[in-house]
Formats: structure tokens, C-alpha cells, sequence
């Protein structure tokens, strides 16, 4: 990371968005130095997780809630599109999001074991790589270079940022392979058809998320995937003429009633685009109950997840 | 990043060598607190040899200034690099800084207010 580096940074986001991006980085840094501040976001509630934790331990949970992070679930997700390419059709897509992977037991080992069985044409994640919000992200790196192997596949793998990564993380994770979208697009080519994936910047902590800039290059008959961390632009996302927008961030809840009933979903959202399939107008998309776990690492009725979405043609009128 | 201090009569000196970057914040952050709030006045942060700043090295400046000023003392910076003073200028922290252009000027200054 050098000056050059912010610089690009700067001319991919454009100016006013960097800007405020590192303005909240900033403010975030210097509030966990002080512990004082306006920061109201359920990641900074540390007391919080102290009681769950004591809670859980004094009642002998604890361990199996520990224990439950670990406990992946492969979701078969099929989706139908309407405006999906022929050579598209039967399209594989790994979808991780939310790894925390610094803070992932077992380095990852297990997750790694459930991967490399997979088959699929890309992987997509959708943010919060690391378990801090700031800090020092060397085990982040480390974590995510263990991961890279078992996500090879034809058409790689594309990121975006979440609320706990900051903007200093894209370099390190484009040179594993990366290729991150801020607030930008890809096409993906097969034969001579072209399924699109945007990406947008944060829209939950930093809402630095700009999807008309995100989706400026795509032209306007072809299919767009959207890639955004949390389901909070599921209106503007509508608007944009979206196909499919995929997404994590809440975790599913991460700890839930029985019935996976979130308690907390950390979002603007109805609770309904919390966790799964669901459809907005004529979007459709998918939140993911993501594939680690932060704040305090427990999961209970909620199990971490690796999702498989395999898009079809929708042929119907 | 290496960090050396010096006190000039009711001015507390910081010199700051390296990169002021997340690992630079975990290593140093203890130790630029406790000068802070040990200040008489002020504390003249010297970034002359700072050669890369980031938002969390920014991010440990501005939690110094509060804690500085909750100890009814104060921090300023000098001698910023070109990157550096972007970032300043970037995420408008220069409204929050008192900044000079080099530390004699900053020394001249600062012995001049109470």
C-alpha cells in the first residue's frame, strides 16, 4: 500500500465517495481508541456479547453455540431469469459472504473440506472479510490465501467490500486474485453472450454504495447481477433494472429462536430479506445467512452457509 | 514506525518515523496515549519522516487530539508530507488540527499561547 494505491483507489470510487469512505474509517478508528462516540451499529456493542456469553456459559450452551459455527450447510439455491443468456443456462455460482475468516476456527479447514467437493463456474462473495472492523488485517490475508485454491474455476472469483473491511484490504486481496468491484462492473463472457455482476461499496456502515455508477457500463438489455453486502438498496437496486442481487450481512440473525426466528437482523429491512430467497417487484434475490460468524462467534437455529445458486432461463410469459 | 519524544519546556515533542499504518497504531497506540495524557499544554506531532499514512494511523492522530483536549491540553501536527496533508485535507481533518509547516515554527508558535 502506497500513495499510488490511494490514488487509485480515489479514481475508481471517484473523489466525493472516497472521500467519505475514509472520512467514516477514520471517525471508526478513533472511536475504538477512545471508546467514546455516536457509533450506534450493533458490531460495536461489545457489552452486549459479554452477557449473551456469560449467559450462554452458565446455562452449558456455550460450546455447542461455538461449535455450531463450524456446522456449514451446502445451499442448493436454483434461480430462473428472464433475461439469462442461452450459454448461461445451468450457470454455477458459489456464493460466500461474511467469512470473519481471521476469526474462523480451525483456520478454515473445514470449510476448505466442503469447498474442494464443489463444482461451480464462479464464486462471488459479498463482504466482511475480517472479524474487526479496523485494525491490522495480516491474518485476513493469510486466511483468505489458505481459501483461494479451493475457490478455482473457470470464471474466478469477484469481491466486494462489506462494513467490517476497509478500503486498504482491496489491494491485498485483488493481488491474491480478487477481482474487486467498487461500485463497478464485469461481464462475463461465454461463447459470444454476456452475463454482467455489479458490485457496490457498502451500503450498510459506510453507504458508499453507488449502483448507477455500478451499473453505468452495462448495456441496457443485458443481465446484471448485483453484488452488494447487505439487502438494504433492494428499492434502487429494483429501479436499475436488476436481475438476481445477491447478498449477506445479517447473518441470518446468527442467533435465533427455534424455527431460525432472528432476533436481531441488523438492518433497515423488513425482516422477510433477511436470510434466503426472496422477490422485490421484479427483482429477485437471495440473502445469505452468511459463511462466518462475527460479534460473538456463536450460532444457534442458524447455521453458517456455502450457497450454490444455479440460474435457468425463465422461458415463461 | 519508531516514535521518539522530547519535552521543551510545557511542549512535548513527537517524532514519528516510518509508516503510520494499522500495525504502526497496535504498536504505538499505548504509548502516544500516555503522552497525551501526561501533556502540560501541547504535543507537536513531527511527521517530517512519516513517509505513508492511512486512515488508521489517521484515526490514531485524531483520538490523541481528544484525548489531549480531555486533559485540557492539545496536539498539532508539523511538517507533513504531500500524501499525508491529501489525507488531512481529504477527510477535512485539517479543521480539527492546528498545522505547521515545519516544528521550530510550530515551537515558536505554540511557547506563544497559553
Amino acid at each position: 500500500m502506497n500513495s499510488k494505491t490511494f490514488e487509485s483507489l480515489e479514481h475508481r470510487l471517484g473523489s466525493h465517495v472516497y472521500a467519505k469512505r475514509m472520512r467514516k474509517q477514520v471517525e471508526r478508528v478513533a472511536y475504538k481508541l477512545t471508546s467514546r462516540g455516536t457509533l450506534v451499529y450493533w458490531e460495536n456493542f461489545e457489552p452486549v456479547y459479554r452477557v449473551l456469553r456469560t449467559s450462554l456459559k452458565m446455562t452449558g450452551l456455550l460450546k455447542k453455540a461455538q461449535k455450531n459455527t463450524m456446522e456449514f450447510r451446502v445451499e442448493e439455491i436454483p434461480v430462473k431469469l428472464k433475461r439469462l443468456p442461452k450459454t448461461f443456462n445451468e450457470y454455477r455460482i458459489l456464493h460466500l459472504s461474511d467469512l470473519h475468516i481471521d476469526f474462523m476456527q480451525d483456520e478454515g479447514k473445514r470449510l476448505i473440506k466442503h469447498l474442494n467437493k464443489l463444482d461451480f463456474d464462479l464464486c462471488v462473495m459479498t463482504g466482511d472479510y475480517r472479524f474487526h472492523t479496523c485494525g491490522v488485517s495480516d491474518a485476513v490475508i493469510e486466511g483468505m490465501q489458505r481459501l483461494m485454491p479451493s475457490l478455482e474455476c473457470e470464471d474466478g472469483v469477484i469481491g466486494i467490500l462489506g462494513n467490517h473491511d476497509d478500503l486498504e484490504i482491496v489491494p491485498q486481496l485483488e493481488s491474491l486474485g480478487i477481482k474487486m468491484l467498487l461500485n463497478e462492473s464485469v461481464p462475463i463472457q461465454r461463447n459470444n453472450q454476456f452475463l454482467w455482476f455489479a458490485g457496490v461499496e457498502d451500503p450498510h456502515y459506510y453507504q458508499t454504495d453507488d449502483i448507477d455508477k455500478a451499473v453505468h457500463d452495462v448495456p441496457a438489455d443485458k443481465a446484471i447481477i448485483l453484488l452488494a453486502h447487505s439487502p438494504e438498496i433492494i428499492n434502487e437496486a429494483n429501479e436499475n433494472g436488476i436481475d438476481y442481487y445477491l447478498c449477506g450481512h445479517t447473518h441470518g440473525g446468527q442467533v435465533c429462536l427455534p424455527g431460525g426466528m432472528p432476533i436481531i437482523t441488523n438492518t433497515r429491512n423488513k425482516r422477510r430479506y433477511s436470510r434466503g430467497s426472496w422477490e422485490y417487484g421484479d427483482l429477485k434475490g437471495y440473502t445469505s445467512r452468511g459463511t462466518g460468524s462475527s460479534g460473538l462467534p456463536i450460532r444457534v437455529f442458524c447455521p453458517p452457509e456455502i450457497t450454490l445458486h444455479t440460474l435457468y432461463i425463465d422461458s415463461k410469459d | 514506525m519508531n516514535v521518539s519524544t522530547e519535552i521543551n519546556n510545557t511542549i512535548t515533542v513527537a517524532r514519528l518515523d516510518g509508516r503510520l499504518d494499522a500495525a504502526a497504531v497496535r504498536n504505538h497506540r499505548d504509548e502516544l496515549k500516555k503522552a497525551t495524557e501526561a501533556l502540560d499544554k501541547w504535543m507537536i506531532l513531527n511527521m517530517e519522516h512519516v513517509d505513508f499514512i492511512d486512515s488508521s494511523g489517521l484515526g490514531l492522530i485524531v483520538s490523541l487530539v481528544r484525548n489531549a483536549r480531555e486533559n485540557n491540553a492539545d496536539v498539532a501536527i508539523s511538517n507533513l508530507s504531500v500524501q499525508a496533508q491529501t489525507l488531512f485535507e481529504l477527510t477535512r481533518m485539517t479543521r480539527i488540527f492546528s498545522i505547521y509547516s515545519d516544528e521550530h515554527t510550530a515551537l515558536e508558535s505554540l511557547s506563544n499561547v497559553n
